[in-house]
């Protein structure tokens, strides 16, 4: 086993989240020698998902290695600012079996008749469960998609379409017109409704038109103006640009035109999300990195780092010193001293396992659920994700509400709860979907974080997940660390398939091929071919002519 | 020929010869031994595969340009009627083990057939992919290599994503290494799909003069855990394409479970994904 | 640790490309030989069959190995009418495996004439065709491209062969619609499907004023459209009611010129002032068709 690193890289990433690992990837792609550490035995930091034991029992704050600071002279990595809060889980059910339902259960994790969940059980299918602390989806033509296919790192991960997107109107759920065939099919507005509705998708593209007169206005006077009924008002407001009532003209355009612009790629609605959770994205990073020859190390302990001379200069590991050019870390992972902003904006999230669709339909859907702001509670989006989707058990969905932190999260998500979910198993009607499991808990915004100013110009700090449904705002973030990093250095070339790398020279003959007299004749068959394999593409007539003997020799046998 | 075959295949090209294919059958009529058979079908069946994408323009009158996006068509094996039969089936395949046990040469050997003694760490190539042809279905093998993230235990569990198939290598001259391949067939029946196939394979056989592992306990303990079991050497090729080969039988090939994923399914991303046509009018 | 990354460069890939294209072009040329050399009229040659179905794979569209393989299953027919015993059943394994060969062909050219052909001739000649799984192939198929005329035949020549309910028809056809009805075929196929009676015009005027007014410029919705009201058993009010509704859409599309041919039609029978106005007007949004209205003003002045 290898515990010893190499004393020296030109790049040392702290943090195994999806901005430091692009940045590790970006660095490995053009050559740099890259160590990435992370002090949790597992990918993703704060982008992480989680079996349902392992979130139930993860702490998600800083461990405490080492010794006292001014006794090793290290500066120690984390602060208490940036972590999780609040955090709070339940199970909804009793665990108490009774006779009955424990004859009625069937073994080997599969779920007992009339779908009747215990804690035991569902813990049972705890590795079935990938649950995102922040789960993303991607616009199809957004810069992280377009990011993916380009750097060649889309092979690593499978996506599924977000199948529908319901919106909250009218007290009910309803599914949201935003492509034209959705508006054809759509039987609750009016034919000149329609019009009016597909008439302004399309012109949404031209922004300069719009914006000149509404400059200082909000989107939703602008869409008033255009003498929209308040059906399409509230379809195009809180469901196309997801904006709230204050949102500006001209941020409410771009945000619908960005959702607009991406329908029609990969399914009718503009988001794929990545199987098997958002936690797979780090991960194909880390190993878009590893396979150009980054260094990973999980479940480090890691005591600290030191500067000198106003610049980062090692980290020290449990017994090793490694030293780098630069530094790259999560935010989470920045001692206290060097933030400056001391209060920060937070992001509610809760977490719910149910036992059926919020809506129920003939196939399984990846549901996108936007709920407009309502008496003074944000906008609250709500993604429903089911077994196709490699993030729950079979018959079971998976439930993720986010909004912007108003008093606290079970507060912020009650009304919501209320109306979407029965709360408690003896309540089951009909159509509701129960709660067997709920987790709540609050995560800070990291984005805008102010740094101090004596923070040494060789470390560099990446930010946390913001509320943004997507990831675009994170590469953004990476391209500018990127290019402060190395400045005339491509980002993420597109990476070689498999088939267009030369391994060693082909124009080599075959080295030496010890071929043991004692091997059987099928090792010789093998070997011949194998000298042909290598010879070089201009002796290829010479080839033929050797593979055409020798296939008159097979057959004549 | 074949190097230029091999080396030269593209995700996005294809190549249909003529040759190859009565080779294959010539092979399959002459009832030569199963390894002649598979690795001689199996080096030319690379050119007989065909690859079907809808959005490419027919290059020439004669050839098709596409790329990989399903899997499941008909593939080479033929009938004597003429009409092909069987099908193609793309399985995962994840390599385990050691660092310097000889993992990326024995993909190396397998894939492109070459050698080289101070292989440094494979660069760039994420996986490898390489066909095997089986009686009636031809199996291609997604290879995953570590990049080297085994070293430091820091394996993402996106690599056993939807693995099939996996080799747990060791160095027969290294009893530490045999120890640690233990461990890893504990970490895939812990990880992986439970249906996965996996393979134990003694690598550097041709060292076999400083061995420190017998061929017995590492048999008996395949054995006791339902593993395939071989020693191998890539430098001499001895046993490679036979443990692939090995593989490739013991995975099921029927429609469900040969593809990406078991339970869940998703799509790749493409470049030239233009999605769905636009709804034009033809007429104004 | 960092080895430098070798790749082909596109000219050398090119080149590599160009010689494989050349051996290909040289082996077909040699299949195409040998096949075409052995066409006899009472007895063929296996070799030269397996050689044709890869021939076909490549490029479907040779009509002259279609016919070969025609020729072929003839003389396998005859043959099974000859053996009584198993006859039947080598003659189903044989035609099993050429509606699989057209399977394979499918994917790359969809459109070929020569693969539908085939594979519609076989099944005729097949002692047990299997016509439903047609039916599948045919939904695959169109969900991949819906203006494939071929598929859209094919499944009209199924529904004559073995008659499938109206109501499933009528889904499939909803469905395509549904999902994209930007499509003459999709609506074509929809008329084709039964007669319009009082019942169900009011549902179709209602699914095709939806697709108008989602998207005026989209013409094959309007032609269906027009179809529709010249169905004798619609009522006044509901065309005056759709009068009303396109000119609410006329204020939102003052440019569309399907709008006004649209009222014209509804206006057919009645006020002629309208009438020659409207025509005035479409003469000047559509000079393209101007030869048209005019001859509409023409024939309605002749009226007066």
């Amino acid at each position: 086993m290898d515990y010893e690193f190499p004393k020296e890289f030109d790049l040392i990433v702290v943090g195994t989240g999806v901005v430091e690992s692009i940045l590790s990837a970006a660095a490995s792609r053009v050559g740099k020698r890259v160590l990435q550490i992370d002090e949790n035995d597992y990918y993703g930091g704060q982008w992480a998902s989680f079996s349902l034991e392992s979130i139930i029992k993860s702490k998600h704050h800083k461990k405490d290695y080492g010794g006292n600071e001014s006794e090793t002279n290290l500066l120690r990595f984390g602060n208490d600012l940036v972590s999780l809060k609040n955090i709070a889980h339940k199970f909804h059910m009793t665990s108490n079996n009774t006779l009955e339902e424990e004859t009625d259960k069937i073994e080997n994790e599969e779920q007992p008749k009339e779908n009747k969940w215990t804690e035991e059980n569902l813990l049972k299918l705890s590795r079935k469960f990938n649950i995102d602390l922040y789960p993303k989806l991607q616009y199809a033509r957004g810069d992280f998609v377009e990011l993916l296919i380009s750097s060649n790192i889309a092979r690593y991960c499978e996506y599924r379409s977000v199948s529908r997107i319901l919106i909250w109107f009218n007290n009910r759920l309803e599914s949201l017109p935003c492509s034209r065939s959705d508006v054809f099919a759509n039987t609750k507005v009016s034919v000149v409704e329609k019009r009016m509705l597909m008439k302004l998708l399309t012109s949404l593209n031209d922004k300069e038109k719009h914006v000149q007169n509404y400059e200082n206005k909000t989107f939703k006077e602008f869409l008033t103006d255009k003498k929209l009924t308040p059906n399409l008002i509230h379809y195009v407001l809180y469901g196309i640009s997801s904006s709230s009532d204050d949102t500006s003209c001209e941020d409410g355009i771009e945000k619908a035109r960005r959702f607009l612009n991406s329908l029609g790629r990969f399914g009718n609605t503009p988001f794929l999300f990545s199987l098997y959770g958002s936690g797979e994205i780090p991960q194909a990073f880390c190993r878009l990195s590893a396979v150009f020859g980054g260094t990973f190390a999980l479940g480090q302990q890691i005591q600290g780092f030191s500067i000198s001379d106003d610049k980062f200069k090692s980290v020290t590991l449990q017994s090793q010193t490694v030293e780098a050019e630069k530094l790259v870390l999560n935010i989470e992972n920045l001692p206290a001293r060097f933030i400056k902003s001391d209060k920060l904006e937070y992001i509610s999230r809760c977490i719910l396992i149910t036992d059926r669709s919020v809506l129920d339909s003939e196939k399984e859907h990846l549901s996108l659920i936007f709920y407009p702001p309502t008496d003074g509670k944000s906008f609250t989006t709500v993604i429903e994700m089911g077994f196709l989707t490699g993030t729950c058990p079979n018959n079971l969905y998976l439930v993720h509400l986010i909004a912007k932190q108003n008093t606290s999260p079970q507060e912020d998500f009650q009304h919501v709860i209320d109306k979407l979910f029965a709360s408690h198993v003896e309540e089951t009607s009909q159509e509701k979907p129960s709660i067997l499991w709920s987790y709540y808990f609050s995560m800070p915004e990291t984005n805008d974080i102010i740094l101090s100013d004596d923070l040494p110009n060789n470390i560099f700090v990446c930010p946390g997940p913001e509320i943004d449904l997507d990831y675009d705002t994170s590469v953004d973030k990476a391209k500018l660390l990127f290019e402060k990093m190395y400045p005339d250095l491509e980002f993420l070339p597109r990476a070689p398939d498999p088939e267009e790398i030369i391994i060693g020279d082909d124009n080599e003959e075959e080295e030496s091929t010890d071929i043991n007299e004692e091997d059987h004749d099928k090792v010789i068959n093998v070997e011949q071919e194998d000298k042909e394999n290598v010879i070089s593409a201009e002796q290829e007539d010479k080839v033929n002519v050797i593979s055409a003997e020798q296939e008159d020799k097979v057959d004549q046998q | 020929m074949l190097a230029a075959v091999l080396t030269s295949f593209r995700q996005s090209v294809i190549f249909v010869c003529y040759h190859f294919r009565l080779l294959c059958i010539k092979l399959v009529l002459h009832r030569k031994t199963i390894y002649e058979k598979a690795f001689l079908c199996g080096r030319k069946a690379i050119g007989t595969l065909v690859i079907r994408d809808l959005t490419r323009k027919i290059t020439s009158k004669l050839f098709l340009v596409n790329k990989i996006m399903a899997t499941n068509r008909t593939g080479a094996a033929q009938r004597p009627n003429g009409a092909t039969q069987g099908k193609i089936c793309q399985f995962k395949l994840v390599l385990l083990g050691e660092s310097a046990v000889g993992k990326s040469s024995l993909v190396l050997r397998f894939v492109k057939g070459q050698f080289h003694e101070y292989q440094e760490s494979t660069i760039g190539a994420a996986f490898l992919t390489q066909t095997i042809c089986l009686d009636d279905t031809t199996v291609k093998f997604e290879i995953w290599d570590t990049a080297g993230q085994e070293r430091y235990h820091s394996l993402a569990p996106m690599y056993y994503r939807g693995a099939q198939a996996a080799i747990v290598v060791y160095d027969i001259t290294n009893q530490d290494t045999f120890g640690r391949a233990k461990t890893w067939v504990k970490e895939l029946q812990r990880q992986a799909s439970p249906t996965i196939v996996i393979a134990l394979a003694g690598n550097k056989q041709d060292l076999a003069n400083k061995r420190m592992v017998e061929y017995e306990e590492a048999q008996t303990y395949a054995d006791e855990n339902g593993l395939l079991f071989m020693e191998t050497s890539a430098k001499t090729a001895m046993n490679v394409n036979d443990i692939f080969l090995a593989i490739a039988k013991k995975l099921p090939k029927n429609e469900q479970t040969s593809g990406q994923g078991g339970s869940a399914q998703g799509r790749r991303l493409a470049e030239g994904d233009a999605g769905a046509k636009a709804p034009g009018n033809c007429c104004k | 640790m960092h080895g430098r990354l070798k790749v082909r460069t596109t000219e050398e890939q090119k080149a590599i490309k160009l010689k494989e294209q050349q051996k290909k072009l040289d082996a077909y040329k040699h299949a195409m030989e040998r096949v075409l050399s052995t066409r006899k009229k009472d007895s063929y040659d296996p070799k030269s069959l397996q050689i044709s179905s890869g021939i076909l794979q490549a490029n479907p569209d040779v009509y002259t190995i279609w016919n070969y393989r025609k020729e072929v299953i003839l003389m396998k027919v005859k043959e099974s009418n000859d053996d009584e015993l198993e006859g039947e059943e080598k003659l189903i394994d044989f035609l099993e495996d050429e509606i699989k060969l057209t399977e394979q062909c499918l994917p790359s050219n969809p459109k070929s004439y020569g693969t539908w052909h085939h594979r519609y001739w076989v099944l005729l000649h097949h002692p047990k065709p299997n016509w439903n799984n047609e039916f599948s192939l045919c939904t695959k198929y169109l969900s991949k491209d819906d203006r494939n005329f071929h598929c859209w035949d094919y499944r009209r020549l199924l529904v004559n062969k073995i008659g499938i309910t109206l109501d499933h028809e009528l889904r499939f056809s909803t469905e395509r619609l549904n999902n994209n009805f930007s499509n003459y075929s999709s609506w074509h196929y929809r008329s084709t499907l039964r007669k319009l009676d009082s019942d169900c015009v009011n549902h179709e005027l209602e699914l095709v004023k939806s697709a108008v007014f989602t998207d005026p410029i989209d013409s094959s919705a309007w032609f269906y459209l027009r179809w529709v009201l010249s169905n004798p058993t619609i009522k006044k009010d509901t065309k005056l009611e759709l009068l009303e509704a396109f000119e609410q859409l006329e204020e939102l599309e003052p440019d569309c010129k399907w709008v006004i041919l649209g009222k014209c039609w509804l206006l057919e029978q009645g006020d002629l002032k309208t009438r020659l106005e409207t025509y005035k007007k479409l003469v000047v949004l559509d000079p393209l068709r101007k030869g048209m209205y005019m001859d509409f003003i023409r024939q309605a002045q002749k009226e007066i």
